[in-house]
């Protein structure tokens, strides 16, 4: 799973030792994170289970309990929503990119 | 007089050369605030149909707002109002910078310009609100950075908000654009060619020693800081702060929302090359801090110098998201630098960076689809990646020479004239506007938005909204044309809200914590509600204007291209308008509108208390 953006943004701390973050500020690539999750788990399960670990990313990805539109998930470099939504059960060695929100100017 | 506002407008006739000052009611700012609010109902009751965008009657309003001038971050907004020349209809559009704030200093919440002058003149507004035209045609030729140098030596003031036009702008350039403090556009829909037209080069505004007055400073204050506090801890302002606006370059290029190569794209691998990341890392740029008034991104806005290689010396501002992407992707350039040497050409010779990009983006398809021969671009080398012959078609565009000619009245009209296979490359809709510099095949909004809007770029959409105030629950599908349709009726009149009050959106983006901020300053009770009414308000009456000009529904669609299927990229097959008369119905139901006509219905209007509007859609 990669964020398009910050992780130490987007999650609110580093997500694993030394974050990234160094790279990221230079240039480099965003950093990768790679997960295991139990077979079946959907793409809402998989933010479910991010917001529990997460809990800065959990304010972003759900409004009053809710899940927010507020970013974007890039699955198999297609958009969520055009590559089985929500519901999309997630399989081995599935490219999961957070976009979190952006915008224009 | 109503606390936050000056209770006054400054007028000029450029034709009389005379000026004066009107005093506005307290009940005119109750209704309309200030910014586009105040600005449209100059507009509509000023401007009648029978008078074009050139006319001398026509009216160009550059207004503040009530939150101007204060702490607030970016409360130095101008907006800009008048009947534009590429729709044809009301324009509104915004600047950041520093002129909504002195303007106030100088007494004044807006300036109203009408008349056409027989030779070039700019007007300053000095010494606590005296106002004087003064001979410009000695800045004639100079591009809108040289102007802001120029007026600021010559009159030796040290603080001073001075915008103005171009080249672009004295040759009337359909889509010319007002520009000024180092680097800020109003650019839609062709102010700088009204200003043109009525050679009016420049307008200065020296800092005077006025100052806002505010009902309550500890409740101002308040929200001041917890608007503060939500633009720098939300993630795009984090963001932001560090990178600018072009930050977001990657975000966009993995949504499929980056524009590339005139939309015939969406992969270009090199994309990250035209980030806000990517030009702080590039040996051959220096960028300064340049805030605008009371900034709290202060590093948002930066101005930038070449240090090496063939454009070394030049001296512009860091481009926003939008100047990247046009002089950028969507030319198919990815050298930053070029990018951005050729984004602050654009800003120079004063035109909006979307409408030029778009345009320099379908002649380079052209002709390489044999649509154009060589020869009718005057033999420039045009062609994907290449940002010499760019500038040179730029350049052309700003003086309309040769192919520069046909493409300065935008690119609308520059395929109609082209004829045939030519008007399936352009991006445009069908009222004359073109988009954002974005790709909104995979923004369904902004798509639908800019195709129905009334001011001539996105009126509903951008930036931060918390439907839970609408009392609504988050979208669930950004790629439901019906849901889309929908949420953007239930929003529209939140942004013209945000323009009617002088502070950047970028900086004041939470609804709540705004409608405080008003009402700290004037002492006022307004809810969330009422700021949502003034804002529909302003969308009907700006309707309104644009219907009685013969403006209608008909014109509410994408071009061809602009409303195509992605090909390839993240959103490959998304087809937006697929069911376009649906999208439509939706939105003009939302809109309480009639679903046909997208004509608002007299109980809308009534509801609204636009009593006066029913006539204009309903007469016959």
């Amino acid at each position: 799973m990669e964020a398009a953006g910050s992780f130490r943004e987007l999650f609110g701390r580093p997500v694993r030792p030394g974050g990234g973050q160094r790279a990221e500020a230079e240039g480099g690539p965003p950093p990768v994170l790679i997960l295991s999750v139990p077979e079946g788990t959907t793409v809402e399960g998989l933010v479910r289970l991010l917001a529990e670990d997460y809990p800065a990313f959990g304010a972003v990805a759900y409004e009053k309990g809710r899940l927010a539109g507020a970013f974007q998930i890039v699955i198999g470099d297609r958009l969520l929503e055009l590559a089985g939504g929500w519901q999309r059960v997630l399989v081995e060695n599935d490219n999961v990119v957070l976009l979190p929100p952006f915008e224009g100017g | 007089m109503a606390l936050g506002f000056c209770g006054r407008v400054l007028r000029v006739d450029l034709t009389s050369r005379h000026t004066w000052v009107e005093e506005v009611p307290d009940a005119t700012y109750e209704r309309w605030l200030g910014g586009v609010g105040l600005g449209s109902t100059i507009l509509y009751r000023e401007v009648g149909p029978e008078i074009g965008w050139d006319h001398p009657d026509n009216r160009v309003i550059l207004a503040s707002g009530p939150l101007a001038g204060t702490r607030l971050s970016g409360s130095g907004v101008l907006a800009a109002v008048t009947r534009g020349p590429m729709t044809g209809g009301a324009c509104s559009t915004q600047a950041n910078g520093f002129y909504g704030a002195y303007l106030k200093t100088q007494g004044y919440d807006a300036v109203v310009i009408q008349g056409q002058s027989p030779e070039a003149v700019y007007l300053l507004v000095h010494e606590g609100g005296k106002a004087e035209l003064r001979s410009a045609q000695h800045l004639l030729g100079l591009d809108t950075w040289e102007l802001g140098e120029r007026l600021k030596a010559e009159l030796n003031l040290k603080t001073a908000s001075i915008f103005g036009i171009g080249p672009a702008g004295e040759n009337r350039v359909r889509f010319a654009a007002l520009v000024g403090d180092k680097g800020h556009v109003a650019a839609h829909n062709g102010v700088g060619a009204v200003l043109g037209a009525k050679r009016l080069k420049a307008i200065v505004v020296a800092r005077g020693p006025g100052r806002p007055r505010v009902h309550n400073e500890a409740e101002l204050d308040r929200a001041r800081k917890a608007l503060s506090d939500h633009s720098k801890s939300r993630e795009f302002g984090v963001r932001m702060q560090a990178y600018g606006t072009a930050s977001s370059v990657l975000t966009h290029y993995r949504a499929g929302s980056l524009p590339i190569r005139n939309l015939t794209t969406n992969i270009l691998p090199e994309a990250e090359n035209l980030s806000g990341q990517r030009m702080r890392q590039t040996p051959a740029l220096k960028l300064k801090p340049q805030p605008c008034w009371a900034c709290n991104l202060r590093h948002h806005c930066q101005t930038v110098t070449v240090l090496e290689g063939p454009n070394a010396g030049f001296e512009g501002e860091e481009p926003e998201f939008e100047a990247m992407t046009g002089m950028g992707s969507a030319l198919g350039i990815t050298d930053t630098v070029a990018a951005v040497v050729l984004a602050n050409v654009v800003d120079r010779m004063g035109m909006d960076i979307n409408e030029t990009a778009w345009s320099v983006g379908f002649a380079i398809e052209c002709l390489s689809e044999g649509i154009l021969s060589r020869q009718d671009v005057d033999g420039l080398d045009l062609g994907w990646g290449k940002p010499e012959a760019a500038r040179q078609l730029i350049e052309r565009i700003a003086c309309r020479e040769g192919i520069g000619d046909l493409l300065a009245d935008g690119v609308k009209e520059a395929a109609k004239r082209i004829g045939g296979r030519a008007l399936e490359l352009a991006v445009f809709t069908e009222k004359g506007n073109s988009p954002r510099g974005h790709d909104h095949r995979a923004v369904w909004a902004e798509l639908l938005d800019t195709c129905v809007s009334n001011t001539g770029t996105i009126e509903a959409t951008g930036g931060y909204m918390d439907f839970s105030l609408l009392g609504l629950p988050p979208r669930k599908d950004a790629f439901d044309a019906v849901e889309t349709a929908f949420y953007n009726a239930k929003m529209n009149g939140y942004r013209q809200f945000q323009d009617s009050l002088g502070c950047c959106r970028f900086c004041v983006d939470h609804p709540p914590l705004m409608v405080d901020a008003l009402n700290a300053i004037t002492g006022w009770s307004w809810s969330f509600g009422d700021a949502m009414a003034m804002g529909r308000r302003v969308v009907h009456q700006l309707r309104a204007f644009n219907f009685r000009s013969g403006i209608t529904a008909e014109g509410e669609r994408p071009s061809r291209r602009y409303g195509s299927v992605p090909v390839d990229g993240p959103a490959k097959g998304a087809h937006f308008t697929a069911d376009w008369p649906r999208v439509l119905a939706t939105y003009y139901e939302g809109m309480g509108w009639d679903p046909t006509s997208g004509k608002p219905l007299p109980e809308t209007l009534r509801a609204l208390g636009q009593d006066e509007l029913i006539p204009v859609f309903w007469s016959s």
